[in-house]
């Protein structure tokens, strides 16, 4: 049970839309933070002059802004975005003390004094729940870089490289969201909330750097083992700590050193793996599109940001605006996913990802709508009633169709069917993969490679994450991996369901098969009859002169290939019935010659094979051309027994006998012939007064 | 009959199969006296069909012909119930019969059989007796088999005892002998049975009649 529920945490899709979800939900409680601190719409600007308050439109309103009862008056170093670059911690402990103050009178005060014209004027400040581009851009930073590492952690979440792109993109989303809280604050915050904030997002620049180097130290050429790592990163931490207690002489040489320390780190490490995974195209593709980003994106940021600041300067870019070149980072970790297999990712990264974005666009979409309901008039309410299920809702359902439902099994039988039918046998494992695609619609089909697992039946394999289909109508065992965009276990029914389209399938291939083999002994059989009678009945012709045995050949023939188009050639018949059908055609015969016949019906059981069918038939058939021809009767009497598996057949006439007949010795000898072949016999002789009498015996079998 | 004049439908596509029959229709009807007739060749299912307005008397029909099947021809010509329809082939396998029946075709000819029992058989066509193969027969009874509901059996008693003693090789005559009814009796109940699978399996036997010939 555990082992199970553990498995459904490892399905990558489920795990992204949980982290996703928790990621967007942190950022929420940052917002939450945000926007309770006092705000207004006024704003205070560092300029040559000194701190300006300007308007909402931008327009100066005065100088020298004062605040408070104790009118304090507002400096340039109060509205530092970032206090980390101070150059001595004096400053940054007076910076805080005053913060506080400050921090104290915005929530009770709200006016400022301001000198316009050499006159003072007292403004009322006016509340403002809008905030600044800045503060948005950092939240964007922080949630984008969070998404795409969240995503790549997804893909192989057990697997250390994995892990540590994962750490990147949690530092990064650390570092910019509280940036976002304290750097664009009106004026102040706190110091109870400001050193926290500042602390957090000292430690997500610094993991930032850790989480990287760590990561280039082992990806995509291992440099180090595993354990080295620990290393690198406890004298970091030790340094971040030593830096929060501040002792590192001042304040440029935390954070802003560090990251600068580890972001050169960082670009020797890049260019180690560039030299190291040289003829290794994937290593070269993995650290091409990684590595390149990393350095671009690091390489500005220190630039930029940090080596002004180190060397005394102010920066060359405000910090907020800073944090998107760590987005280049996950950008280009992002795209060289894409067209890439950076991270032993799979094709279907992106389908995943692509569905765990639906999906919780989904979920974010339905729950502005709930509000949006909850806040609107009734109006209001009534139309959005009537415009959801026409629009929303369709849409939602195809939407939903898309991410989770795979094709009903009922859609998928007549595919099925067809698959059967094709012939190449490329084609049609194509279209077979093609179906299970839509039944299951897993991330990954893999042809199972021979000799591991090769089941017979359908199994669920690795707790669910894996169906194994095993090898049908001529296609190899597929692996079947990730149900439903990677968002569901195979469970029982879908085994159920596997199971029925192969027996269908095979059923379906083995009754085409059957007919195909059909058609093939079909065709053996005509050409064998076509060979054995047919040409030694017609080459029989070739040797006799007489135009009368010549006709008979050639009727004998006529009648061969009647029995091997209609195919009783093949078929075991019973004795009575070619007895009958015998009787009726000589009857016709005898009748139509003016000879009477006597052919009392027994009861008479026995099966002849095609074989003696055949010479049964031609020699009553002879008999009775014999009687007509050169008997001169009047009467033919036939009489008809079986034995001990053997049936007798007498036949006698009234006529002038043998001796008397001429021309019958041929037809006579023929029957000889084709009795012996079949182990039969045949006798005959002339009747005291007249008449002419011949009997056959002819095995049957019996059963 | 001797006022009239005589109308004979000879299909084949083989000139040589046409004069055969031909030849034997005319001795069958200098036997019978009969000397005001006149023989109409087809020698395609085209030039049959194109015939098909004037009236026969009697059709004799071959049943696969290069560019048509002989069973539609004689369910065309069956819209007269006059006349009277031989199938005429050299294959007698049991598509074709049932075929040939379910189409309203009153006997069936074997091509090469010998010259006498041609003639005998014409003759007995033409004569308006029913065919009596047994093979036929049997056949029939196979495709009729008794129902449990005594009702829907589409056979009397009497019909079934007299295929059962056709399918055995018994003659018309002598079926009538053991049943002791008269030969005609006999005779009707055979129109009668084969009326019954003309209703029963045209559209079957049409359908896999159509099926046989695209395969």
């Amino acid at each position: 049970m555990r082992k199970s529920q553990k498995s459904y945490f490892a399905m990558p899709g489920i795990l992204l839309s949980i982290v996703i979800f928790l990621g967007f939900l942190a950022t929420l409680s940052a917002f939450i933070v945000a926007f309770s601190q006092p705000r207004f719409s006024q704003q205070l600007v560092v300029s040559e002059q000194g701190v300006i308050l300007q308007n909402a439109a931008g327009e100066k309103i005065g100088i020298a802004p004062r605040i408070g009862p104790g009118e304090v008056e507002i400096e340039p170093a109060d509205l530092t975005p970032e206090p980390d670059v101070m150059e001595r911690y004096e400053q940054q402990y007076r910076f805080a003390a005053r913060q506080d103050r400050f921090a104290d009178i915005l929530r009770n005060s709200d006016s400022v004094t301001v000198v316009t014209n050499d006159a003072e004027r007292e403004i009322k400040l006016r509340p403002n729940d809008v905030m600044p581009f800045e503060f948005w851009l950092q939240i964007l930073v922080g949630i984008a870089g969070f998404i795409v590492s969240a995503w790549i952690w997804a893909l192989t979440p057990t697997r250390l490289s994995n892990q540590l792109f994962g750490l990147v993109g949690l530092c990064l989303w650390l570092s910019a969201t509280c940036a976002a809280i304290y750097s664009t604050r009106w004026l102040a915050l706190p110091t109870d909330l400001f050193q926290p904030l500042s602390a957090l997002n000292a430690l997500g620049s610094i993991g930032f750097g850790i989480a990287l180097i760590c990561l280039f130290l082992i990806y995509p050429v291992r440099l180090v083992q595993n354990r080295f790592l620990i290393w690198v990163a406890i004298p970091i931490v030790g340094l971040y700590l030593l830096g929060q207690l501040d002792l590192l002489g001042k304040p440029a040489n935390e954070t802003p050193l560090l990251t600068a320390m580890e972001m050169l780190a960082i670009l020797v490490l890049v260019v180690i793996q560039f030299i190291k995974s040289r003829g290794r195209p994937l290593d070269m593709a993995a650290i091409r599109w990684v590595g390149v980003s990393s350095l671009i994106g690091s390489g500005l940021f220190i630039c930029m940001a940090i080596i002004p600041v180190l060397l005394g300067a102010e920066p060359l870019i405000n910090q907020s605006y800073a944090f998107a070149f760590f987005l280049i980072v996950h950008l280009g970790v992002a795209f060289g996913l894409k067209r890439q297999n950076l991270f032993e990712s799979e094709l279907w990264a992106i389908t995943m990802f692509k569905a765990v974005s639906v999906g919780l666009l989904l979920i974010a979409v339905d729950v502005a709508l709930v509000a949006l309901l909850g806040s609107l008039s009734g109006a209001a309410v009534l139309t959005m009633l009537l415009i959801l299920p026409f629009f929303y809702l369709p849409w939602r359902s195809m939407v939903q169709r898309w991410l989770f439902q795979a094709t009903p099994i009922e859609d998928l039988l007549e595919e099925v069917a067809h698959v059967a039918l094709i012939r190449n046998v490329n084609d049609r494992c194509a279209k077979w993969q093609e179906i299970l695609q839509q039944a299951f619609t897993p991330l990954a089909i893999e042809p199972v490679p021979v000799g591991s697992g090769d089941a017979e039946s359908v199994a669920i394999e690795e707790q669910g994450i894996m169906l194994h289909i095993p090898a049908a109508a001529g296609c190899a065992p597929l692996a079947l991996r990730y149900k439903n965009k990677g968002t569901r276990l195979f469970q029982k029914r879908d085994r159920q369901v596997a199971a029925r389209m192969i027996d269908f399938l095979s059923s379906l291939k083995r009754q085409q098969q059957a007919f195909a083999d059909g058609v093939t002994s079909e065709r053996g059989r005509i050409s064998r009859d076509l060979h054995d009678d047919l040409s030694a009945l017609l080459m029989s012709g070739l040797n006799s002169d007489n135009p009368d045995d010549l006709k008979s050949v050639l009727r004998s023939s006529l009648a061969e290939v009647r029995m091997i188009v209609s195919a009783e050639v093949g078929d075991t018949r019973l004795l009575a019935d070619i007895l009958a059908d015998c009787r009726a055609e000589t009857a016709d015969r005898l009748e139509a010659s003016g000879i009477a016949l006597n052919w009392p019906i027994s009861e008479i059981s026995g099966m002849l094979t095609p074989q003696p069918q055949k010479a049964l038939t031609s020699i009553i058939r002879e008999m009775v051309t014999n009687v007509i021809k050169h008997s001169g009767a009047t009467e033919m009497q036939v009489q008809t027994r079986l034995e001990n598996g053997v049936v007798y057949i007498v036949a006698s006439d009234n006529g002038r006998g043998f001796s008397a007949g001429k021309g019958q010795g041929n037809g006579l000898a023929n029957i000889r012939t084709r009795l012996a072949a079949l182990e039969g016999n045949f006798d005959f002789g002339d009747l005291d007064p007249k008449g002419f009498r011949t009997s056959i015996a002819l095995p049957v079998e019996t059963q | 009959m001797t006022g009239q004049q005589t109308r004979i439908m000879i299909v084949d596509d083989l000139s040589s199969a046409r004069q055969l029959l031909g030849a034997a229709i005319k001795d069958v009807l200098a036997e019978q006296n009969i000397v005001n007739y006149v023989l109409c060749d087809a020698a395609s299912f085209k030039e049959a069909m194109v015939m098909l307005d004037q009236k026969f008397d009697f059709a004799f029909v071959d049943l696969h012909l290069p560019d048509g099947r002989g069973w539609d021809i004689i369910r065309s010509l069956k819209a007269n119930p006059e006349i009277i329809i031989a199938a005429v082939t050299v294959m007698d396998d049991r598509e074709s019969v049932e075929a040939t029946l379910a189409a309203g075709a009153d006997g069936y000819l074997i091509k090469d059989v010998e010259p006498e029992l041609l003639h005998y058989r014409i003759a007995r066509l033409m004569a308006g007796e029913p065919s009596l193969s047994p093979a036929i027969a049997r056949m029939m009874l196979a495709r009729f088999r008794p129902e449990q509901d005594h009702q829907s059996d589409p056979l009397t008693d009497r019909e079934r005892e007299v295929l059962s003693l056709v399918g055995r090789g018994l003659r018309a005559k002598e079926v009538a002998e053991q049943l002791m009814i008269s030969s005609h009796t006999v005779r009707d109940h055979l129109k009668s049975i084969y009326r019954k699978l003309d209703v029963s399996s045209r559209a079957e036997v049409a359908i896999e009649a159509q099926k046989r010939n695209l395969t």
